[in-house]
């Protein structure tokens, strides 16, 4: 059951990617962005990552995606729904998406993987063999638990006592506490990079005023 | 609550994945059931409400005091023609009702109707309903946009604008909550506010927390009617309701963005924009006035009677919407974009940092 | 049974598609769609591996990814309306003022 969850996600998460890369239709292809990016955030539930599914539902489908579509919108002329642009799959970029995608692929489970990940990491280094290391399920994962059971009872269903306070916080106690401790630098950056982009985007989009435009705001203020 | 049908089901069906996987289903579809009586209710509310303001009596034809009305009307929305226009796009303009309902309907899934019934317990609760939101956003998108119509794409755009805008100060308005409950999951903030009025969060919060005493939390309470103020405010504009019905004015835009849509797709948009109204006021009756919990304490309390107070709550913020809707004018945009951006905005952070001083001052 | 290389397979592919999306289209927009999946394909890795580690350092990266992504498509598009406004086309071929 669980790997079926999962595997749909996947295929939403894929054929909407491809769909995104190829179709003809620029507003199709920025719909079929929505799909992805919940395809996305459904496999980050499936790796326990609850808080970033859902800053990712929040930040992509709430924010970058209706800024695409507005961005789709508002360069184009409006005429007809289709808005129709020139693509179609050419062999060189097939040739070479494919031969990047072998490429990771050997990356990550290639013969040579056992070595550079070993030398790097040294969690993995006690593992005899990287790629089939990585074929096992999830080692600490709390789903693989009695997976029915469990999360019947725990996920779709009512608890028999409410606890307050110290109940299972998921992910995001642990991830705000690393924010405001190890990477507090960071975190500051980001919210003034934030800042940075909120007004450089706001002066760069916004129309320059002509000069009938200045002296009628002028009168008016 | 969840076992409890389950374990009927599994009485009635036998052991197997078909009796676990239906009583899923049935759990699932529970809220719907919600949504649907609340609708009929509060159509005809609407209806009797509005006709009242205005010195009128309402519907009276169909049954008793016109009360059979909005069932008149279903059956009406359901024999009409399902219209597609021939320039529309027709795949998206198939899709957006259903993905504008899902995104609607998505929010119940962690609502707590009663201290036995959450749909799913998330600790990110709270944070959950805010972003699925944004589904209802690029649906409202998706219909203005495929429509092909003039009048259904300035409503959409409108419509997204506003609603971003206004998730700003809900945001803030929400946080200054967690904050002090420390938890986002939304059935622990419902059982935080047990015991009484006083501690509901619109007061400051429980009193009796342990390193978090009374006087701290009265301190609070100023501050957290501010915030729920800004809650109910900017609640109003994401449901697109009057004062900010702006995306769908009806004498400049016709209807907004489900001008071209007719029967069923019609009918989903319109139970879509009351779910959202019950969810808006769901969430404010849980951050704030308690949820499912008493007035009273004890008195009266109890699972059953929990899921009386929390729809009375609930259904009561719909009833002041609606009052509203039929009392003030509609805003301009400017107006709109003034009031959030500069009224709003400023006063939740304000809200945000006054609820983060006094929270981490006086908690040790 | 899900698995670490199942995350990795589906990241790699997002990432070529979206590879491919960048090389293939000439519309501004949709190279900033396909940025994005590629983004989304590091993530995914991300936090396919914090969950594989049981390290939350990895989820934190995620969330600082997002972010820049979020300044990213706003300055980025806010540039792509202002080169609409001036040459009235978002297509990149034709946008070859340096050429000379």
């Amino acid at each position: 059951m669980f790997d079926l969850i999962f595997y749909i996600f996947a295929f939403i998460t894929v054929v909407g990617a491809a769909v995104t890369a190829i179709h003809r239709n620029i507003v199709y292809a920025a719909f079929a962005l929505l799909f992805t990016f919940v395809g996305v955030a459904g496999l980050y539930v499936m790796a326990n990552a609850d808080f970033l599914a859902v800053t990712q539902m929040m930040v992509y489908v709430g924010g970058i995606l209706i800024l695409l579509i507005f961005g789709v919108m508002l360069t184009n002329r409006i005429q007809s729904a289709n808005i129709v642009v020139n693509a179609g799959p050419k062999p060189v970029v097939a040739i070479l998406s494919l031969g990047l995608l072998a490429i990771l692929c050997a990356a990550f489970f290639g013969p040579s993987a056992t070595h550079s990940e070993k030398s790097k990491d040294g969690k993995t280094a006690s593992v005899s063999s990287w790629s089939n290391y990585t074929q096992q399920p999830w080692a600490a994962t709390q789903w693989n638990k009695d997976a029915n059971e469990r999360i019947l009872s725990e996920k779709f269903g009512a608890p028999s006592e409410v606890k307050t306070k110290e109940g299972s916080s998921g992910t995001s106690v642990e991830i705000g506490k690393l924010l405001l401790s190890d990477y507090l630098l960071p975190f500051e950056i980001v919210s003034i990079v934030l800042l940075v982009a909120l007004i450089g985007a706001t002066m760069i989009a916004r129309k320059e005023p002509t000069l009938e435009e200045e002296a009628l705001s002028e009168s008016l203020s | 609550m969840f076992d409890g049908l389950r374990d009927l089901l599994i009485g009635l069906l036998g052991k197997g994945d078909l009796a676990d996987v239906l009583a899923v289903v049935v759990y699932c579809a529970l809220p719907l059931v919600v949504i649907l009586l609340y609708a009929l209710f509060a159509i005809l509310a609407e209806m009797k409400l509005s006709a009242w303001l205005q010195d009128r009596l309402g519907p009276m034809r169909v049954g008793p005091w016109g009360i059979l009305q909005p069932i008149a009307d279903i059956l009406k929305l359901l024999q009409k023609e399902d219209i597609t226009p021939t320039q529309a796009d027709k795949k998206l303009y198939n899709l957006s009702p259903f993905l504008v309902f899902i995104g609607s309907y998505l929010g119940f899934a962690v609502l707590p109707f009663s201290a036995m019934y959450a749909g799913a317990r998330l600790n990110v609760g709270i944070f959950y309903l805010v972003a699925v939101s944004g589904l209802v956003v690029v649906g409202i998108l998706m219909a203005g946009w495929s429509s092909n119509n003039k009048y259904s794409l300035f409503g959409a755009m409108r419509s997204v604008a506003q609603i971003v805008s206004y998730e700003i100060p809900a945001g803030l308005a929400i946080l200054s909550v967690v904050m002090i409950a420390g938890t986002m999951d939304l059935q622990t903030i419902s059982k935080l506010q047990e015991g009484g009025v006083q501690n509901w969060f619109i007061f400051g919060g429980p009193k009796n927390l342990a390193g978090f005493g009374g006087a701290t939390a009265w301190a609070l309470a100023p501050v957290m009617m501010i915030a729920f103020l800004i809650y109910f405010i900017a609640s109003l504009a994401e449901t697109n309701r009057v004062p900010f019905d702006i995306p769908e004015a009806e004498s400049e835009l016709v209807a907004g963005y489900h001008t071209e849509y007719s029967a069923m797709k019609f009918a989903l948009f319109f139970l879509a924009e009351y779910a959202n109204m019950l969810v808006v006021s769901a969430v404010a009756s849980i951050l704030f006035l308690g949820g499912w919990n008493s007035p009273f304490g004890e008195f009266l309390g109890g699972p059953v009677m929990g899921l009386v107070w929390f729809l009375g709550k609930a259904i009561f913020f719909v009833m002041v919407q609606i009052w509203i809707r039929w009392t003030l004018p509609r805003l301009r945009v400017d107006q709109l974009m003034h009031i959030c951006w500069k009224v709003m905005i400023p006063f939740g952070m304000a809200t945000v940092l006054l609820v983060g001083t006094i929270v981490t001052w006086f908690a040790h | 049974m899900t698995s670490l290389a199942n995350y990795l397979i589906i990241s790699a592919i997002l990432f070529s598609i979206g590879a491919a999306g960048v090389l293939f289209r000439r519309n501004a927009i949709i190279i900033f769609m396909c940025i994005e999946l590629m983004l989304n394909a590091v993530n995914l890795t991300l936090i396919a591996f914090s969950q594989f580690l049981g390290e939350q350092s990895g989820q934190v990266l995620v969330f600082f990814v997002m972010t820049v992504a979020a300044a990213e498509a706003a300055v980025g598009l806010a540039i792509v309306i202002a080169i609409y406004r001036n040459k009235e086309t978002v297509h990149i071929d034709d946008l070859n003022l340096l050429k000379g």
